[in-house]
C-alpha cells in the first residue's frame, strides 16, 4: 500500500479534512453571504 | 406520533451502529491484521466469518437508510417548518453522505467481496489457483471501504450536529 491516503491514519485525517471543508463552507455562507 | 418517532429513531441508531461498527472492524481490525495471519486461518476467516459480517453489513446499511428516511418523514409530519430548519439541513447533508456510503456497500463492496469469497472457496475446495484479478478485487474493496470510513466522519458529525449544534446554521 503505497498511497498514504490509504493508511488508517490517512483515512482519518482525510475524513476530518472533508468535515472541516464542509463546516467551513457552511459557516462562511452564513457569516458573509446569507 | 411520538412513539413512532422514538421507535424509528431507535431502529435507525441501532442499525447505524451495527453498520458503522462492522465498517470500523473491517478497516481498523481486519484490513490491518488479515495480511499478518496464516494463510489457512485467513481462508477460513474469509469463508466463514466475512460472509456473515457482510450480510449484517449490507442489510444494516439498507435498514439505516430506510429508517432514516422514515424518520425524516415522521419529523416532517410532526413538526411545522421542519424542512426549512437547520436540523433538517444537517440531516440532509449527513443523509446524503450516508446514502452514498450505502450505495458503495451494495454496489461496489458487496459484489467485489462476493467474487473474493467465491475464489477463496474454490481454492479451498479443489485447490483452484487464485484468479489473476483477485488482488485487483481486494484493492477495489479496500478503496471503497476506506472511502466509507473517511465519509463516516462528516456523516456522523452532521447526524449528531443536527440535534446538538443548531448554531452551525446561523445564529
Amino acid at each position: 500500500m503505497t498511497n498514504p491516503l490509504l493508511s488508517v491514519k490517512g483515512t482519518l485525517i482525510s475524513g476530518f479534512i472533508i468535515l472541516a471543508v464542509l463546516v467551513g463552507v457552511i459557516r462562511i455562507y452564513y457569516e458573509f453571504i446569507a | 406520533m411520538e412513539i413512532y418517532i422514538t421507535l424509528v429513531l431507535m431502529a435507525h441508531i441501532f442499525s447505524g451502529i451495527l453498520w458503522i461498527g462492522i465498517l470500523y472492524y473491517f478497516n481498523f481490525g481486519q484490513a490491518l491484521k488479515f495480511p499478518q495471519m496464516e494463510a489457512s486461518a485467513r481462508s477460513n476467516a474469509v469463508t466463514v466469518l466475512v460472509p456473515h459480517l457482510l450480510q449484517l453489513f449490507r442489510w444494516s446499511a439498507l435498514s439505516t437508510v430506510v429508517f432514516g428516511i422514515a424518520l425524516i418523514i415522521g419529523f416532517g409530519i410532526d413538526r411545522d417548518g421542519y424542512y426549512s430548519s437547520g436540523q433538517f439541513r444537517s440531516i440532509a447533508i449527513g443523509g446524503t453522505i450516508g446514502i452514498a456510503m450505502a450505495l458503495n456497500v451494495w454496489f461496489i463492496i458487496w459484489p467485489v467481496q462476493q467474487k473474493i469469497i467465491a475464489a477463496t472457496r474454490a481454492t479451498i475446495a479443489d485447490g483452484t489457483p487464485a484468479p489473476a484479478n483477485q488482488p485487483k478485487w481486494a484493492r477495489t474493496a479496500l478503496l471503497a471501504s476506506r472511502t466509507n470510513t473517511m465519509l463516516s466522519i462528516p456523516m456522523l458529525f452532521f447526524m449528531v450536529g443536527a440535534r446538538n449544534l443548531p448554531s452551525l446554521w446561523g445564529n
